[in-house]
C-alpha cells in the first residue's frame, strides 16, 4: 500500500514537472519572440526605401524600389537635431555630434557623482559605528520608502533660484544624492567585507581614506562595476531629464525622441529606425563587452525597518 | 556597581574617523538637504501660493487643494486618469509575479534560460524612444495587414491604445525585474535544494518553500515602488504620445507631467505641487498598510 501511495506521489511530482518545463518554455518563447520579432523587423526595415518599407513590410529589400539603403544611417545621424533658444533670444539647431558629447557629458559626470555619494554614505553607514552612521540609514530608508509625489514644479524652481537650471554641472549636483536602492546594495557589500581587513590597516598605520580606497573598496570592484554600469546605462537612455532641465543640452536620447516629432524630408520611418539603432549600437556594445556583469547577482533586497 | 553602558559615539571615537566621515559625508548631505528638504519644502509652500497674470506670487489659502479634490471628486477627466493609473498598477503588480517566475526559470537553468537572459537585459540597454519606435512602426503598424484584420488598426488609436502602452510596458519591464529577482535567487543555498530533491520534493515545493521566502524581501521592495510609482507613472505614454495623449488614455501621473512640462512661468505650479501633496498622503498609508500585510502573510524560509 505504501509502495503506492509513494508511486502516486512521483507521479504527481513528475506531472508537476512536465508542467512547470512546458509552461516556462511558453512563457520564455513568447518573451523572446515579443523582444526578438520586433528588433529584428525593425533592423531589416531600416535599410529600406519608404515605398519599400511601407509595400513589402516583411520581405527583404526590394531592388526595384532601392534595394538596401545602408545610406538611412548617415541621412539619420544628420538628421537628428533639436531646436534650442539662444541666450540672445534666438534659436539654433543642435545636431547629433554635439548631442553625443551632450550625453556623454552628463552620463558620465552624473554617474560617476551619483556614485560617489552612495559609495561614501554607504561606507561611513556600514563601516563605522555611530550614531550618525544609524540615523543616515534610517533616513535613506524612509526617503525610500515614502514617495513625494509631483515635486517636479518645486524642483524646477529651486533648480532655476540655485542657478542648477541649463547647467551641466549643475546637473550633475542634482543628481548627486545617495537616495536609491543602490544605497542599500552597496550598504550590503561593504558590510559584508570583514572588519579584520580594516584593523589590520589600521595596526600598519593607515588612515581611513587609504583603507577605504585601497583595501575596501577593491574588495567590492565587482559590485560598483555592475552598478556604474547599470547607471551609466540609465543616464545615457534618460531624456526627460535633459528634456526639462538642460534645453540648451539636448542629449541623443532626447535627440531620438524629437526626431519622432520633427516633420522634416528625409525623415522617413526606415530612417528613423535606422537612428535608433545607431543611438544603440554603443549601450549594445557596451553590454557584449560587460554582459557577465550586468547579468549579475545584485540583489535589493528587502527595505526592512 | 554595574559598568555604565557608554553607547556608540556620534562620530567616531577617532580623530581621523570623525574628520573622514564629516569631509565625506559633506557633499552628499549637502545635496539632501538642498534638493530633498528645500524641493520639498518649496513644495508645501508652492501648494499655498497662486501666481497672478503679472508672474507675481500671493497666498492661495487652501484654494489649490480645494480644487484638486473638487477635480477628484467631479471631474471626468481626473477621474479617468485615477482610473487609468489604477489600470497601470495593476500592471505593474502582475508583471512582478511574472517576473519571479521567470527568474525562477532561469534559476532551474530551463532551456534557452541563458539566451533569455541576455534578451531581458535589452530594455535596459536600449531608451524608451528607441522601443517605442520599433513596436510602433513594425508590430503596430503592419498588424492589421499581417492578420487581415483591420479592427488591429485601433491599437494605436485611443482608448485602446493605452493598453498597447500597457502590454509594452509590461513585456520592456519583465526583464530587469527578472533579472533583480534572479540575483536574489542566487542567494539559496544549493545545499539545501539538494536536500529538498534527495527527500523528493519537486520544483511546486522548491518554488514555494525555498524560493519565494528568498526573494520575498525582494518582492516587497518591488510592490512598494509600483505603489510610490502610482501617481507619477508617465515615462511611456509620454514617450508615445509626447504631450497630446488623448484624455482616455491619460494617468494622473502623465497629466501633472504634462502640466509642467508645457507650462509658461509658475501659473499651474500651485495646483501641481497641492496635487502632489494630496496623493502623498493618499499613497503613504497604503503603502504602509501594504508592507505591513505582505510581511505579515509573506513565506518563512524553511
Amino acid at each position: 500500500m505504501s509502495k503506492q501511495i509513494h508511486k502516486k506521489h512521483e507521479n504527481r511530482i513528475k506531472n508537476v514537472n512536465y508542467l512547470f518545463a512546458i509552461s516556462a518554455l511558453l512563457l520564455m518563447i513568447i518573451f523572446a519572440l515579443a523582444i526578438i520579432v520586433p528588433m529584428l523587423w525593425s533592423f531589416l526595415s531600416s535599410f529600406k526605401s519608404e515605398l519599400d518599407y511601407s509595400f513589402y513590410p516583411l520581405k527583404l529589400p526590394q531592388a526595384e524600389l532601392g534595394g538596401w539603403q545602408p545610406d538611412n544611417y548617415i541621412i539619420a545621424y544628420k538628421i537628428m537635431y533639436v531646436a534650442i533658444d539662444t541666450a540672445e533670444g534666438g534659436s539654433r539647431y543642435v545636431y547629433a555630434t554635439e548631442m553625443l558629447i551632450n550625453s556623454v557629458i552628463y552620463a558620465v559626470g552624473c554617474t560617476l557623482i551619483s556614485l560617489f555619494s552612495h559609495i561614501i554614505m554607504a561606507y561611513i553607514c556600514s563601516r563605522f559605528k555611530s550614531v550618525f552612521g544609524k540615523i543616515v540609514y534610517g533616513i535613506v530608508v524612509v526617503v525610500l520608502t515614502l514617495p513625494i509625489i509631483g515635486n517636479l514644479p518645486a524642483e524646477l524652481q529651486m533648480s532655476k533660484t540655485l542657478g542648477v537650471y541649463d547647467n551641466p554641472i549643475g546637473i550633475w549636483v542634482m543628481k548627486g544624492g545617495f537616495f536609491s536602492l543602490y544605497f542599500l546594495v552597496f550598504y550590503a557589500a561593504l558590510k559584508a567585507v570583514p572588519r579584520d581587513y580594516s584593523e589590520a590597516a589600521e595596526i600598519d598605520g593607515a588612515g581611513p581614506v587609504s583603507i577605504m580606497v585601497k583595501i575596501i573598496l577593491p574588495m567590492i570592484a565587482g559590485a560598483i562595476t555592475t552598478v556604474a554600469l547599470l547607471v551609466f546605462i540609465g543616464y545615457w537612455n534618460e531624456y526627460y531629464t535633459p528634456m526639462i532641465y538642460l534645453p540648451s543640452h539636448p542629449t541623443i536620447a532626447y535627440g531620438l525622441y524629437q526626431l519622432e516629432w520633427n516633420y522634416i524630408k528625409y525623415n522617413t520611418t526606415p530612417v528613423r529606425l535606422a537612428a535608433s539603432f545607431l543611438i544603440a549600437l554603443p549601450l549594445l556594445t557596451l553590454a557584449i563587452i560587460f554582459r557577465k556583469k550586468l547579468v549579475g547577482t545584485i540583489s535589493i533586497g528587502g527595505i526592512k525597518g | 556597581m554595574r559598568a555604565r553602558n557608554k553607547g556608540l559615539p556620534f562620530f567616531s571615537k577617532k580623530k581621523s574617523e570623525t574628520l573622514f566621515m564629516i569631509f565625506g559625508a559633506l557633499f552628499p548631505l549637502l545635496q539632501f538637504i538642498l534638493f530633498y528638504v528645500c524641493v520639498n519644502g518649496n513644495q508645501i509652500i508652492l501648494a499655498f501660493k497662486t501666481y497672478e497674470d503679472s508672474g507675481l506670487a500671493a497666498f492661495a489659502g487652501v484654494d489649490n487643494f480645494k480644487n484638486v479634490i473638487h477635480d477628484m471628486l467631479y471631474d471626468v477627466v481626473m477621474q479617468k486618469a485615477l482610473l487609468n493609473s489604477v489600470v497601470f498598477f495593476c500592471a505593474s503588480f502582475l508583471s512582478i509575479v511574472l517576473a519571479i517566475f521567470m527568474a525562477f526559470f532561469w534559476w532551474k537553468k530551463v532551456w534557452t534560460s541563458g539566451f533569455i537572459k541576455i534578451l531581458a537585459l535589452l530594455p535596459n540597454l536600449l531608451s524608451g524612444p528607441v522601443f517605442v519606435m520599433i513596436y510602433r512602426y513594425t508590430v503596430l503598424d503592419f498588424l492589421p495587414g499581417v492578420f487581415n484584420n483591420e479592427a488591429l488598426g485601433e491599437l494605436l488609436l485611443p482608448p485602446v491604445s493605452m493598453w498597447t502602452i500597457l502590454i509594452i510596458g509590461f513585456i520592456l519591464g519583465l526583464g530587469p525585474q527578472s533579472i533583480l529577482f534572479f540575483g536574489a535567487m542566487n542567494g539559496v543555498s544549493q545545499d539545501v535544494v539538494e536536500y529538498s530533491k534527495i527527500d523528493g520534493f519537486g520544483v511546486r515545493h522548491e518554488f514555494f518553500k525555498l524560493i519565494l521566502p528568498a526573494v520575498y524581501p525582494t518582492i516587497i521592495s518591488y510592490t512598494v515602488i509600483a505603489l510610490a510609482a502610482f501617481f507619477t507613472n508617465y515615462g511611456l505614454v509620454f514617450t508615445f504620445e509626447n504631450v497630446s495623449a488623448d484624455f482616455s488614455i491619460r494617468t494622473v501621473g502623465y497629466s501633472l507631467f504634462v502640466k509642467i512640462y508645457t507650462a509658461v512661468g509658475y501659473y499651474d505650479y500651485p495646483y501641481a505641487a497641492a496635487s502632489g501633496l494630496i496623493f502623498t498622503f493618499i499613497t503613504i498609508p497604503f503603502i504602509f498598510g501594504t508592507k505591513y500585510v505582505l510581511e505579515k502573510i509573506g513565506p518563512k524560509e524553511e
